[in-house]
């Protein structure tokens, strides 16, 4: 089965550490996400798995053949119809281009884009079109493993819930491996199987949670109680800078919904004696 | 093909879209009778009579030789600089490094009048061909070069990421992402260049050649020739103002489709 693996990965801008001893497993199949506070190097990770940054330390790899990419913007080419932007990874495929189109045409249905939003040129549509566009461009290459980069931080909650929705599906029916990264706690408790939770300055994993109920099976209640009790982890406070709660939090919070989340602490946030400069 | 169909389509409609510039044209024209029945025909004759001028000389058939020579040596002039301009620029765009060291040359370049490269050119080619398209060259080529280089560089970093992340094939990265974007920035220099290329090619015929329309012009100005003289600037404007707005324009506005429709929408 494949698997993208990482283990010991550090990031280095210049003399700026951005990431460090990244150890993570992602088998097909599964969706993972990693939740941080903005700048902890969740991107630059993203990246290094994407191989669009070059690997400086540990090891990385990636066992699936056809891995697509969300940006946390759109990036729709601005001269292309968002039909040839649907397109655009078939096409560099090698793959005829009647066949291309009828593909984009069958995905940006899927995702709710209709014969005469796919005419359009991706800045006549709006935002939220834009980004079901892009969704469509990586999930009709039809990837074993879908890489995103808080693809729908931008939209509504309405819009996020579609978008969530149509991305589940894709994803039960056809196991899809997911990474993805998000600031938005509940929004990684609604999709993941496994939460990673990043500390930043430099960049690493501090915190683990699994759930076990599938991710179609959570209702709204699961998913705001879930929530809350992540957000009353002291680790996880610490690392989102959050001020630590006036009663004694519990060390790990109680598990959810009838058994369906088991919680792994990692590491302590606080970097090993002898380096400083913790800051989350 | 498709470009052809299209701008084949789209001229009635563009060409009816003109009228406010033709009425602008006109106003020039009604500013020039008046200043041509202030002075005399003299100094200015009336827009009539070198019209009328010009009409004879394309009668008798003294022009199309002279025009055909002049808008031989613009064009070829003007083609060496877009492909050497063109492709340089691109090149030098895509490296860091080559933009750096291109930028300072090109700007001597640009500020080397064309007055001094056409001394230059008179003395290493002679009196033939070869200093008017020399001097065309050398002026326009600086003018291409910095849109080609500029349109590299501003390609949004984000998207050659998203290039690289899709997996394009280099011809597709060039065909789908580079040139697209480039367009937009080589058009209107090469329009600029055009516009160059027809007032380069006259003043170098004037000071160099025994044939072409700035040849023609030297002789009427030795013959105190006002009415011929004015014939013949007005052959030379039209025959640019001809190609840019039948020719590049429509192209330009068909290539750019994408940023019109940008733009209503906005």
């Amino acid at each position: 089965m494949p698997e993208l693996k990482l283990s010991g990965v550090g990031h280095a801008y210049a003399l700026k550490t951005v990431l460090e001893e990244i150890e993570l497993a992602l088998p097909a199949g599964r969706i993972l996400a990693l939740v941080g506070p903005s700048g902890c190097g969740k991107t630059t990770l993203l990246h290094l798995a994407a191989g669009l940054l070059t690997l400086q330390t540990g090891t990385l790899h990636n066992g699936f053949a056809r891995p697509a990419l969300m940006f946390q913007q759109p990036r729709l080419l601005p001269w292309k119809s968002v039909r040839d932007n649907i397109a655009l990874g078939l096409k560099a495929g090698g793959i005829a281009r009647h066949e291309c189109l009828a593909r984009a045409q069958t995905m940006g249905a899927t995702v709710g884009l209709d014969n005469a939003a796919l005419d359009q040129f991706p800045h006549q549509l709006s935002g939220g079109m834009q980004s079901r566009a892009a969704l469509a461009r990586a999930l009709v290459l039809e990837p074993d493993l879908l890489l995103m980069d808080e693809p729908f931080s931008a939209l509504d909650i309405g819009l996020k819930a579609q978008l969530h929705r149509l991305l589940l599906d894709h994803q039960a029916a056809r196991k899809v491996a997911v990474l993805m990264i998000t600031h938005d706690l509940m929004e990684a408790v609604r999709l993941a199987d496994t939460l990673l939770v990043m500390a930043g300055a430099p960049g690493r994993i501090a915190y683990r949670f699994d759930l076990a109920l599938p991710a179609l099976a959570r209702d709204d209640g699961f998913v705001h109680r879930t929530t809350a009790e992540l957000l009353q982890a002291g680790v996880v406070r610490t690392c989102f800078g959050l001020t630590a709660l006036a009663t004694a939090p519990a060390a790990t919070p109680k598990v959810g919904a009838g058994g369906t989340a088991r919680v792994f602490e990692i590491a302590n946030p606080a970097r090993p004696a002898g380096k400083k400069g913790f800051a989350c | 093909m498709n470009l052809l169909r299209a701008w084949i389509s789209g001229i009635p409609a563009y060409l009816w879209s003109g009228w406010g510039a033709i009425a602008s044209l006109f106003l020039l024209l009604a500013a020039w009778e008046g200043v041509a029945a202030v002075y005399g025909a003299l100094i200015l004759p009336d827009p009539a009579a070198a019209f009328g001028r010009l009409a004879e000389l394309f009668a008798s058939g003294a022009a199309w030789p002279e025009l055909a020579t002049t808008a031989r040596r613009a064009s070829a002039g003007l083609a060496l600089a877009i492909l050497a301009g063109s492709l340089l620029g691109l090149a030098a765009g895509v490296s860091l490094t080559a933009s750096m060291m291109a930028r300072p040359i090109v700007t001597v370049l640009l500020g080397t009048p064309p007055i001094a490269w056409l001394v230059l050119a008179m003395l290493w080619f002679g009196a033939g061909d070869g200093t008017p398209v020399f001097t065309v060259f050398i002026a326009c080529f600086p003018v291409i070069f910095i849109g080609a280089l500029q349109g590299a560089r501003t390609l949004d970093h984000q998207l050659k990421d998203m290039a690289a992340a899709f997996r394009l094939p280099p011809r597709m990265k060039l065909f789908d992402l580079y040139l697209p974007h480039v367009v937009s920035y080589l058009f209107p220099a090469w329009i600029t260049a055009l516009g160059t290329s027809w007032k380069v090619v006259v003043m170098a015929e004037l000071l160099s050649s025994s044939d072409g329309v700035g040849a023609a012009l030297a002789v009427s100005r030795s013959h105190l020739d006002m009415e011929a003289a004015l014939a013949w600037i007005a052959a030379v404007v039209l025959t640019l103002l001809a190609v840019e707005y039948l020719l590049l324009e429509p192209v330009k506005r068909e290539v750019e489709r994408w940023r019109d429709l940008d733009r209503e929408h906005a």
